[in-house]
């Protein structure tokens, strides 16, 4: 039996589950539907989840492609209390968000960058969040939001 | 007030859900569609053999199964076909509906569909339409002063043509439709629309079934943008007709492929306008021809032609107007809203006209936009008092935001001293009417129930679609009833308890289902004083009235000493035991409303919103490609209901109008197709294309001329300052050549449009 984790669960995959697309397998087979299906082909980034805390879309990669791997979904990144994480608060907190289709996959995205690099330039945020479309924001309050999480970020690194 | 988005900890945990989310019902059935070949054809015989032995089929549904009439028109000007019999009219039209136990079983039953055509030749232009005569109805037009003795008493006169392209919605969630059949022979529709009550409407004339027994539930959409006002209708109806004849709750998915292929866009337009004005800037005359694509149905081409007509004159007095409007009927997806409602593409036409005017006399546009700003007595065209005009006021404050002097001798500066980059100012103020032209939608109501334990439970007329209509409707109801907004629900928009819904449009959705609101909780607060009367009396042995209660924090006083006081929730629940109805419906109309259509005069619109916004753009003379550096926007919002989730619109709609005149472009083939059919072929603006330099002023003091609690509209108006940037292009473009009337920059301004204006300019200039 082949396993993966998601959200820090083990999950044991078939060998059909294998070959089946990783974003219908979330959404349909787990009922996680928190990753979104924007387009389909990997050119929205509403799909996105974390594999071993990288931004993976997947819409575009087969279940295979996490055997034995870390998978962070948006359902999986509250704190283990039930409140918000960091990049989560600041989202609600600047008003960064709208329709809320986009949110999942850019928090996800903007979560990976800040655990990758806890002092982001602007430069750095856009970089790391211009694959991921909104249509409804214009985008000026998700970059105050991943700059006011950052803070988090950098505090947790300093401990 | 500050309230926060009150679905925004459910976005952020993924917990939201949005059609198709929800713990489906089993024997859930997916349909696919068959999609018209051509953009004009007849269709011959359709053969669903070859599907019907796919496993998992259930059936092929098509114009004959359809039990009521085949018309899913908006208003009455149009017939349009839910499923063609006869002739299809634009490719990607639906033609036939496969309904099977899952979506690739539908999906394979789908492409197995045998249909045979006779290919006619498809109308796709709007200079074909011309040619050809094909309008939706006869011209509409505004007139005033002489125009003839206007150009007359100019100085000069200048004129041409302008065109701008169409644009997709691209809402993040894509058309869709969760049908399932009730008991007694109805349907209850899940359905990602702006218009509940046209689906209810419609979908009940498709099956034959009286409005009631047809029920909408809209819990959120994902985005919509006009993309879903009236071409929500269509698919609706086409999961509505599946679990008629299934007797199975049905779900009908667009995917991003289809939607691109299938819908409307903006509607294209091809203007002529000729303007005549003096040495000194002062506008005489302006005259403007709008043709605009409206695709294969009228839609709500001939509201959104009035508007951009109604817009033509933007912000600026003109003694001497004519605008007139032809709507053209071509082979493309019935063109439709989106965030506008063709006001950009009127307005866009005469701020390049007056950005002529400027280069022409050698003055600052900034200038010439001052001097021709609306000021107090004017009237517009149609005959409308501009009360309150604040344009001269938002341009002062943005000259002084920005520096402007100073910017424009940076700019300059830079352009003397870079060979291969060039920058430009592009500035254009807003002046954008709020209300529907369509003066009937201008109503709105609610349903407020509190219950016993003093928990409320509020259902509008509004969709929220992410303007976070919900959170300043439920701002509006906790400020009069003095509780906290935790304590209101928002329920989904229900057509059970909200009916005769107008669409969740033209920038009103705040404004009618927020004063009705206002009325409901007004009901119901005087309802609780008098019970509060009694209370205080039996309780505290205290007279008061009911005109000097006070609601507050939740609680509730028995005047402003405060001595005496109750929780809400105990008056309520006395309030009950007394014999109460804790219940109220609230409705609000607009009032004032007209316009006469002959005469082309009226007042269309309840107020105006104002503003001003600048751009700074650098483009690259070797690629085309550029950079937005700068934007300054001032933006008039009076007393704003929530001026985070304004600011939130007012960028969201920036970007829109910033895509709209750069980067986003629809090309067409000769059969009718769109070339962009995918995020990756059709690019909009992502987080990389705003600039770090964007300043946001709201201007806050209340104008008397204003909505619900002295607030403004402020889903569409903001969309005008993202024009700013094509403006800024064609400006560094001009820089190259400030003498040159040759500058031939497309609209959208594509880097490729860019370097061919360049290029164009170049080998007319030799001295570059």
């Amino acid at each position: 039996m082949t396993e993966t984790t998601i959200n820090n669960e083990q999950i044991s995959l078939s060998e059909a589950d294998l070959q089946t697309n990783l974003l219908t397998f979330l959404r349909d087979n787990l009922h996680l539907t928190g990753a979104k299906n924007g387009c389909g082909i990997g050119a929205c980034g509403a799909c996105t989840v974390l594999v071993d805390f990288r931004p993976v879309r997947s819409c575009v990669v087969k279940v295979e492609s996490i055997v034995g791997k870390q998978v962070t979904t948006i359902e999986g990144l509250e704190n283990s209390d039930g409140s918000l994480s960091p990049v989560q608060q600041a989202f609600v907190d600047c008003g960064a968000i709208q329709c809320g289709f986009c949110t999942p996959g850019m928090v996800l995205t903007a979560h990976a960058l800040l655990l990758r690099n806890p002092e982001p330039t602007e430069s750095d945020i856009t970089k790391a969040l211009r694959g991921n479309i909104c249509r409804c924001t214009g985008y000026r309050q998700i970059i105050s939001a991943v700059q006011q999480a950052a803070t988090h970020y950098k505090k947790k690194e300093s401990l | 007030m500050t309230e926060k988005h009150l679905s925004g900890k459910l976005h952020v945990c993924g917990a939201s859900r949005f059609i198709g989310e929800t713990h489906l019902p089993e024997h859930l059935l997916h349909i696919a569609l068959v999609y018209s070949e051509y953009a004009h054809a007849e269709i011959l015989s359709i053969d669903s053999g070859k599907a019907e032995v796919v496993e998992g089929f259930v059936c092929c549904l098509t114009s004959r199964d359809i039990p009521g009439e085949n018309n899913i028109a908006h208003g009455n000007n149009d017939l349009q076909p839910l499923l063609p019999d006869v002739k299809v009219e634009y490719y990607g039209q639906p033609i036939g509906v496969i309904v099977a136990e899952n979506k690739l079983s539908a999906e394979e039953a789908a492409r197995n569909i045998q249909v045979e055509y006779k290919e006619l030749e498809p109308v796709l232009t709007i200079e074909e339409a011309v040619l050809r005569g094909h309008f939706y109805i006869e011209p509409r037009k505004i007139e005033c002063g002489n125009v003839e003795k206007g150009f007359a008493d100019s100085d000069y006169s200048l004129s041409g043509e302008f065109e701008t392209g169409a644009q997709e919605h691209l809402y993040l969630e894509t058309q869709r439709c969760l049908a399932v059949p009730d008991d007694d022979g109805g349907v209850t529709l899940h359905s990602s629309t702006q218009s509940m009550s046209e689906v209810q409407t419609v979908a009940a004339r498709i099956l034959g079934l009286p409005t009631h027994k047809v029920s909408v539930d809209v819990k959120r959409l994902g985005g919509a943008f006009g993309g879903k006002e009236a071409q929500a209708t269509i698919w609706a109806s086409l999961a509505a007709l599946a679990a008629f004849h299934t007797q199975k709750p049905v779900l009908l998915c667009l995917n991003r492929m289809e939607d691109f292929i299938s819908t409307g866009k903006r509607h294209p337009f091809k203007n002529k306008y000729k303007i005549g004005f003096n040495a000194d800037g002062k506008i005489n005359v302006y005259q403007v021809e709008l043709y605009s694509n409206g695709g294969a149905y009228t839609d709500l081409s001939i509201a959104i032609l009035e508007r951009a007509l109604y817009h033509s004159d933007h912000a600026y007095y003109i003694p001497n107007a004519k605008f007139t409007g032809y709507p053209c009927r071509t082979n493309l997806p019935p063109n439709t809203a989106f965030r506008g409602f063709g006001a950009p593409q009127g307005i866009i036409t005469t701020e390049f006209a007056i950005q002529r005017v400027a280069d022409f006399l050698g003055l600052d546009a900034i200038e010439i936009r001052k001097k021709n700003c609306y000021i107090t007595g004017q009237t517009t065209p149609y005959g409308m008092e501009v009360l309150e005009p604040v344009g001269r006021e938002m341009f002062d404050e943005l000259e002084t935001l920005s520096d402007y002097h100073q910017l424009r001798h940076e700019v300059d500066t830079f352009n003397k001293t870079h060979k291969y980059n060039k920058q430009g100012i592009g500035v254009i103020p807003g002046k954008f009417g709020i209300s529907f032209t369509a003066g009937f939608l201008n109503q709105g109501s609610v349903l407020i129930w509190i219950y016993t334990d003093g928990s409320i439970s509020l259902s509008h007329g509004g969709i929220e679609m992410g303007q976070q209509v919900n959170t300043k409707i439920a701002q509006i109801a906790a400020n009069v009833l003095g509780v906290s907004i935790n304590r209101i629900r928002i329920e989904s928009a229900n057509t059970k308890r909200v009916g005769n819904t107008s669409p969740t449009a033209a920038s009103t959705g705040s404004d009618i289902n927020g004063y009705a609101t206002l009325d409901a909780a007004t009901r119901l607060k005087k309802r609780l004083s008098n019970q509060a009367v009694k209370y205080f009396l039996q309780h505290d042995s205290i007279v008061t009235f009911p005109d000097s209660v006070i609601f507050r924090d939740d609680k509730v006083y028995s005047d402003a000493t405060k001595d005496n006081s109750c929780s809400f929730g105990e008056l309520v629940s006395f309030a009950y035991f007394n014999f109460t109805d804790l219940g109220a419906h609230g409705y609000y109309f607009t009032p004032g409303i007209t316009f006469d259509h002959k005469k082309g005069k009226g007042k269309p619109f309840y107020y105006f919103v104002f503003g001003a916004s600048l751009s700074v753009m650098e483009i690259d003379l070797l690629t085309g490609e550029y950079n937005l550096k700068k934007v300054v926007i001032v933006h008039d919002a009076s007393s704003p209901l929530n001026q985070e989730v304004d600011s939130g619109q007012i960028y969201g709609a920036f970007a829109q109008g910033y895509g709209l005149c750069t980067m986003e472009e629809l090309p067409i083939d000769q059969k009718g197709r769109y070339l962009a059919v995918t995020p990756s072929t059709y690019k909009i603006p992502t987080i990389s294309d705003i600039p770090d330099d964007f300043t946001l002023k709201q201007v806050t003091d209340r104008r008397s001329q204003a909505s619900v609690m002295g607030s403004k509209a402020v889903g569409e108006p903001p969309l005008i300052y993202g024009l700013a940037p094509w403006l800024a292009i064609y400006d560094a473009v001009r820089s190259l050549n400030p003498e040159s009337n040759q500058i031939n920059l497309k609209f959208p301004a594509t880097p490729e449009a860019v370097l061919t204006a360049v290029n164009k300019l170049r080998r007319n200039n030799d001295s570059y």
